[in-house]
């Protein structure tokens, strides 16, 4: 098959002018998966309630009988998350302003929060006595603790990642977007813990 | 970067696995959903032809495997054919648009099309496993769930890129407004792709969790049916035909020579769609899918329906104005517009039917709209009587404007022209196809009884008409395979330099090497309109006069 065709040299239109023209796409695109990942939380908390009501629109009772879900946990789990929250930020504000060793203090405190709140989901899920093949109740209950749970994981990673890169000396003032980016997504986990704090363990 | 680099960096098996640029990315996804296409529809057109006569079933061996099949097929057409298609287009079209040298987080990109491939292949295993909805072995459901999620989380993965790519990535000068059509109605597809598939994956956890460690029965495998049905109702299938509006008038502005007027208006109805798209999908998420008719849809489409018929009248300007022009891109465009325009208006009526029959109000005011008037069931079975026909419209519209899209970057994709014979072939029994099966549903719905539709609610059962649903499954079919023996004739040749461009585009991407180099411009480039080769539209694109008022070489051009 021959085809006419033009040498790729000779094909030059634009101006020799060079722009910067890359503007924060790692937060652009770590806001649009985190949006992404509310809305299908959030999904996953409509169905549940959804489920919820219609049970005690019959007059019945949702948690199976015996089971009593503590509020002690899922509080103290929300002060954690709260707190490593605002540890996150306080990062990312002390990389901006070039502060290594508040940077290295607020990933420390993050990291250790993000796993008291992983160790204090374990142990309310063994306090719970709930199998997830007894009843409808059980799978949608830990169907929304398993996700958050390893959302958080992730969540996790990514800063994990922004530290040590930071601590390696990757970030700095002027390059510290990946840092944004891990306390973005920080933040969508920490708000659907408040979604499932409320509409699972203190409304149940 | 010379012709031997190029060479070098195009061949090999590890080149191709390795690859991260949005042109070979584009390239596998629009080559593997053409041929995904094809395999999809052949599924559709054997339920189809079992549906004809339900209770004598010759291909499949009982309901169980029917269901499996309709479930696959429908499936297939959604996650492997209709919507990576249109990401493999934008993928591919988006960069060379707005003028970058390539797709936001390249790397990333190239992880979403794997992580989708791995998932289309566990897909179909899971369904020869007997997985699936009214599957019969636990691990084969387990299987089709992730593999659904996979190709989820691969498709949403890549949208983000382009999305990013849009939002942060543009040429100097480009603001939003002044983007290309296409990448515009791209972007909005990509948002709502983003905010909206997300949901399903979170149906899917519970799902997951309920099959494997709860209480799940094999004998109810059929009640996750609703997770695959989900997309192929109105008023959110129409999400997945919005590119269609962009590509359209990019494809008339170009063949025409008359780029499409109103730019604003065009724009801002494309996102008003999405935004009913979106809006109506979340309604009818938040009804926990028990197909009520609930007020967002019935205003969104009413709203979509009005939006729709000024996007598609809008570039009838430039038909009547512009240059007499006829080929597979433009007749393909057109095709597209009016069957996304009938599909909407079948749901309007569908609609409005179902509510003044049964309830007597005026769904427009929404007033004495109460569920406990009437049955839900007569309620249901009215409004999901022309689902099928909606959705056979819908997946003709979006196929028609990839064999446009396909036709019009031809040489920007594979550096040579696609053969026009076959791609007019391919877009006449498309629209032929897609139509007929359409037809076929709606005159099997008004000869059934609702109660028998309301059985399946898969496809109506119908002898006659039944067999028109058929026939216009297989023309779609025979339209993929012509298309993909066609891109397959183009993909086994070597290229070398640049092909001749046919036609006078005035976006950016006409102002590279086709196919672009590896950087795709060879200096980065500076916009100051909407159609930044010529300042004004109506002059001949001989010296393309950029922002800066450089003079430079033309491009060359054929006729």
């Amino acid at each position: 098959m021959s085809v006419e065709v033009t040498p790729y040299e000779t094909i030059s239109v634009v101006p020799a002018k060079e722009t910067g023209d890359v503007k924060n796409l790692l937060v652009i695109a770590t806001t649009l998966v985190s949006a992404a990942v509310i809305i299908g939380y959030l999904a996953m908390v409509g169905f549940y309630l959804s489920e919820r009501a219609d049970v005690l629109a019959k007059g019945e009772i949702w948690l199976p009988e015996g089971v009593t879900i503590p509020l002690t946990q899922p509080n103290y789990m929300g002060l954690s998350i709260a707190f490593s929250l605002f540890t996150a930020w306080w990062a990312v504000s002390a990389v901006k302003n070039n502060d290594r060793s508040n940077a290295l203090l607020a990933y420390g405190c993050t990291l250790l929060f993000s796993f008291g709140f992983i160790a204090q989901t374990f142990y309310l899920i063994s306090l719970l006595e709930m199998s997830a093949s007894e009843s409808n109740q059980a799978v949608l209950l830990y169907s929304l603790i398993g996700v958050h749970l390893v959302l958080t994981v992730i969540g996790i990673g990514h800063i994990l990642v922004a530290a040590i890169r930071t601590i390696v000396g990757d970030f700095e003032s002027k390059n510290y977007e990946a840092v944004t980016s891990s306390a973005i997504f920080w933040t969508a986990v920490v708000i659907l813990y408040s979604v499932l704090w409320y509409s699972v363990y203190i409304t149940k | 970067m010379t012709n031997n680099e190029n060479k070098k960096n195009e061949g090999g098996l590890v080149a191709f696995l390795s690859a991260s640029d949005h042109k070979s990315i584009g390239r596998f996804l629009i080559s593997s959903s053409a041929l995904l296409l094809f395999a999809a529809l052949v599924g559709a057109l054997i339920t189809g032809y079992e549906a004809s006569d339900i209770a004598l079933l010759s291909v499949v061996e009982d309901s169980d495997q029917f269901m499996q099949l309709w479930a696959a097929s429908r499936e297939a057409l959604i996650f492997a054919a209709l919507i990576p298609m249109m990401v493999g287009v934008a993928v591919y079209i988006v960069p060379l648009q707005v003028g970058v040298e390539r797709l936001a987080f390249a790397r990333g990109s190239a992880a979403g099309f794997w992580v989708w491939l791995l998932g289309t292949f566990l897909f179909i295993s899971s369904y020869l496993l007997n997985g699936g909805p009214g599957g019969g072995v636990r691990d084969s459901i387990i299987l089709w769930l992730l593999s659904v999620a996979m190709m989820l989380i691969g498709l949403i993965w890549i949208m983000v890129c382009v999305a990013a790519t849009l939002i942060g990535a543009r040429a100097q000068g480009m603001s939003m407004d002044k983007a290309p059509y296409s990448s515009w109605s791209f972007f909005v597809y990509c948002l709502i792709g983003i905010l909206v598939l997300p949901i399903i994956i979170g149906e899917i956890a519970i799902s997951f969790v309920r099959v494997r460690y709860g209480d799940f029965q094999l004998a109810d495998s059929g009640q996750l049916m609703p997770l695959s049905a989900s997309l192929i109702r109105p008023p959110f299938v129409f999400w997945m035909a919005i590119p269609v509006l962009g590509i359209g008038a990019d494809i008339i502005g170009v063949h025409t020579e008359r780029p499409v007027k109103s730019t604003k208006l065009f724009m801002m109805l494309i996102g008003f769609v999405g935004f009913l798209a979106a809006s109506s999908g979340f309604a009818f998420f938040a009804t926990a899918r028990n197909f009520e008719i609930n007020e967002v849809s019935l205003v969104a489409l009413d709203l979509m329906f009005v939006a729709v018929t000024l996007l598609v009248a809008i570039p009838f300007t430039s038909l009547i104005r512009g240059k007499t022009a006829l080929n597979p891109a433009i007749l393909g465009s057109l095709f597209s517009g009016f069957l996304f325009l009938a599909a909407i208006l079948i749901s309007v009526i569908d609609n409005l039917s179902g509510v003044w029959n049964q309830v007597e109000i005026n769904p427009l005011t929404l007033n004495s709209f109460d569920q406990e008037i009437v049955s839900n069931d007569v309620l249901a079975v009215e409004a999901i009587i022309n689902y099928g026909a909606v959705f056979a419209l819908i997946v003709g519209s979006v196929i028609l404007a990839f064999v446009a899209s396909a036709h019009h970057w031809s040489v920007k994709i594979w550096g040579r022209q696609l053969n026009r014979s076959l791609n007019f072939v391919s877009v006449v029994a498309a629209f032929i196809g897609s139509g007929s099966w359409a037809v076929g549903q709606v005159l099997a719905s008004i000869e059934n009884d609702p109660a028998t539709v309301s059985v399946g609610a898969l496809d109506n059962s119908s002898t006659v008409f039944g067999d028109l649903a058929v026939a216009g499954c297989l023309l779609l079919a025979a339209s993929a395979l012509l298309l993909v023996v066609n891109m397959a004739a183009l993909s086994s040749t070597k290229v070398t330099g640049s092909a001749i461009v046919p036609w006078k585009g005035l976006t950016l991407e006409w102002a590279t090497a086709s196919p672009p180099i590896a950087t795709n411009f060879a200096q980065k480039p500076i916009v100051s309109s909407s159609t930044p080769l010529t300042e004004d539209v109506f002059v001949e694109p001989e010296i393309n006069q950029i922002e800066s008022g450089n003079n430079l070489p033309a491009l060359e051009r054929g006729n």
